[in-house]
């Protein structure tokens, strides 16, 4: 079972946080401070570590940089209630591998932390990525699925490269736009919809069980 | 700068009407002086032929053609003549004669005759009948005004010139302070509400005007951060509890099945509290936008390539729709600029274009190079922006009363000015026949 561990100040949000992860088969552990996160942290029993920005005794990029100058490659979520393009920025070069905005829906926050841990174990030099009946070759942007050619555009290459490498896993729509597209607003729901409908499209055929469904008020999921 | 100012400022034109008012004075001082000094050498001209002429008168009918020859040896400036009481001339030098000069006592000017120069004559009938003429030489008297007046002229001149002079300089000094005064009144309209006006150890009135001035800006700092902080502390107070009842009815709605119709009701309200959630998000992103006060990170930004990804991500909504996007994109084309919100102004101002545009219209998001710079425009051919209302467009939660069946919360547009006032980007609505016509003006 994953460990993950909570850096956070506020009881009430770790104890969110916790209960979130807990149902989805994780196993959480709360630090309260700057100071006991990173001796915890330190110890290398976490698959992930969630850090709140504004810690009482210390900043919390400043324990993402001390994380990562002592090697330690254990993926970083940080979690703000800065919510400004320049501060995200600031989170990923301090050593984030994430970055959260508060408030935020708990989904979004297992959905990342869960696309965090599976991105570190997945092995990023495979050229041809596979799920079930699905499969996309990287290098000429060509699916198939039971056996059938799908022409990609560049886009929908990416987007299914994503799902591919996250398989069976809630992606949220801001995740979706920030890793496809590198941007850290909020593109409304809508846009991402009709990006993912068109991929359907061309993923289903008639005798195939629909493998991108809509997980309602989260996000979507590749799966059969 | 200095010089395309000068004659606009309050102290120059104080200046120059000073130095007027100088000026006309020393002409007119100069003028009393020179026609007092010309007076007084014609007076005593006149005094000196007067005396002659009562020396001759009293010497009697037979003494006097001996008195005139020993008087024409003794003064070299005069000449005399006597003519009798008929008017036959008698005798003398002066080639006058009571023709030309009547015999009335009163002195005149004669100008030069022949070989004969300028001169002041006077002529008398004496008490016996004869008529005696008295002339003085004129060049003395002409040389001593005109030696006055070159006198009076250039030190006349160096009064004038070293006074404007010196008025120049001393406005120039006020002048300079009004200027940084000027930039810094700038600075603070630009939005940099930290700055304040100089006020120099003089402490004299401009220095108390500046100082009333800092007291209000001190004022309306503290009002406008007053105002933002509430507005923003209401979104951001109510963000957290709307996130966890969000959750929790998503949570509930997880306990019915699928085809209960109060899963449906609470998904609805899910929706609703994203909605509402999307525009406090929505409305904190303005307010720290605006709060950044123009500190933005600017790079290279190639508006080609912007277009591009703005029409490759609204591409597959404009299709659904059942609007034609085109992009037009002038290469090469770069701007200084933060990409992140340039993006997703354009992204903005795209979306609300395929909102308002009806299935089978139109839309079209162009990057060209203008006289003025850099253009983005996104133009339609839906129902267009109403005159009176360009001006409310970019306020918060504006919504026209014509659009009230599409979807939206009104932010959009504040959103797009926030970026364009951050860049200093010139953000314009124009008609475009029909249609709509956004246009972003930017600074390359």
């Amino acid at each position: 079972m994953a460990r993950v561990l909570i850096i956070e100040d506020d009881e009430a949000t770790a104890a969110e946080i916790a209960r979130a992860l807990g149902q989805r088969g994780f196993q959480p552990e709360h630090a309260c401070t700057g100071e006991a996160g990173l001796e915890r942290a330190l110890t290398g029993i976490f698959s992930a570590i969630t850090l709140d920005r504004m810690l009482p005794d210390m900043d919390g990029l400043a324990v993402a940089e001390s994380l990562k100058a002592q090697g330690l490659d254990t993926p970083v979520l940080v979690i703000s209630a800065l919510n400004d393009v320049d501060e995200r920025v600031r989170g990923l070069r301090a050593g984030g591998d994430d970055y959260l905005t508060k408030p935020f829906a708990l989904e979004e926050m297992v959905a990342r932390v869960e696309v965090l841990i599976r991105r570190r174990q997945s092995d990023t030099a495979r050229l041809v990525l596979r799920y079930k009946d699905l499969e996309l070759d990287l290098v000429s942007h060509t699916a198939r699925r039971a056996g059938r050619e799908i022409r990609l555009f560049p886009k929908e290459s990416k987007l299914l490269e994503f799902f591919l490498r996250n398989p069976e896993q809630v992606l949220t729509r801001t995740m979706i736009f920030q890793t496809i597209w590198g941007y850290g607003f909020d593109p409304g729901t809508n846009l991402i919809d009709v990006h993912i409908r068109g991929l359907r499209q061309k993923l289903d055929a008639p005798g195939l069980p629909p493998i991108l469904h809509t997980e309602r008020g989260a996000g979507y999921r590749l799966s059969c | 700068m200095l010089r395309s100012s000068l004659w606009r400022t309050t102290t120059f034109r104080l200046s120059a009407l000073y130095g007027a008012i100088y000026l006309a004075g020393i002409i007119l001082l100069l003028g009393v002086v020179y026609a007092a000094v010309a007076d007084s050498l014609t007076r005593r001209s006149e005094l000196a032929l007067r005396d002659e002429m009562r020396m001759l008168e009293r010497s009697g009918p037979a003494a006097v053609l001996h008195r005139l020859e020993s008087e024409s040896a003794r003064e070299p400036l005069m000449r005399f003549a006597l003519y009798s009481a008929t008017g036959e001339r008698i005798t003398g030098d002066s080639p006058l004669s009571p023709r030309e000069l009547p015999p009335d006592g009163r002195v005149r000017d004669v100008p030069a005759i022949g070989a004969e120069p300028p001169s002041q004559a006077l002529a008398e009938r004496a008490p016996w009948g004869e008529i005696i003429i008295v002339a003085r030489d004129g060049r003395q008297l002409v040389a001593l005004r005109h030696i006055v007046l070159t006198a009076l002229v250039s030190s006349g001149a160096v009064l004038v010139v070293l006074g404007i002079g010196m008025g120049l300089a001393l406005s120039l000094q006020p002048l300079r302070r009004i200027q940084a005064m000027q930039l810094a009144s700038e600075a603070i309209g630009g939005g940099d509400f930290s700055r304040r006006l100089p006020v120099s150890a003089a402490q004299d009135e401009i220095d108390a005007l500046a100082g009333i001035a800092n007291r209000m800006m001190d004022e309306a700092e503290r009002l406008m951060l007053q105002a933002r902080t509430v507005g923003e502390g209401v979104a951001h107070e109510l963000r957290s509890p709307l996130t966890r009842l969000r959750a929790r009815l998503d949570r509930a709605s997880q306990g019915f099945d699928p085809d209960d119709p109060r899963r449906e009701l609470l998904a609805s309200c899910v929706a609703e509290a994203d909605s509402v959630l999307a525009r406090f998000g929505a409305l904190l992103r303005i307010a720290a936008l605006e709060a950044r006060g123009r500190r933005i990170g600017l790079g290279r930004v190639s508006l080609s390539s912007l277009v591009e990804q703005v029409g490759e991500l609204f591409g597959p909504l404009a299709a659904e729709h059942g609007v034609s996007l085109r992009i037009e994109g002038e290469p090469g084309l770069d701007v200084e600029a933060d990409g992140e919100l340039l993006f997703e102004a354009l992204c903005n101002l795209v979306d609300n274009a395929l909102k308002f545009t009806p299935r089978g219209g139109r839309v079209r998001l162009r990057a060209h190079t203008t006289p003025r710079g850099p253009l983005l425009e996104v133009t339609d051919n839906g129902p267009g922006i109403a005159e009176a209302e360009r001006a409310f467009v970019t306020k918060r939660f504006y919504r026209s009363p014509t659009h009230a069946g599409i979807d939206g919360h009104g932010l959009g547009l504040s959103l797009v000015a926030a970026v364009a006032d951050l860049h200093g980007f010139e953000l314009t609505f124009d008609d475009a026949r029909p249609g709509a016509m956004v246009r972003l003006l930017c600074r390359a």
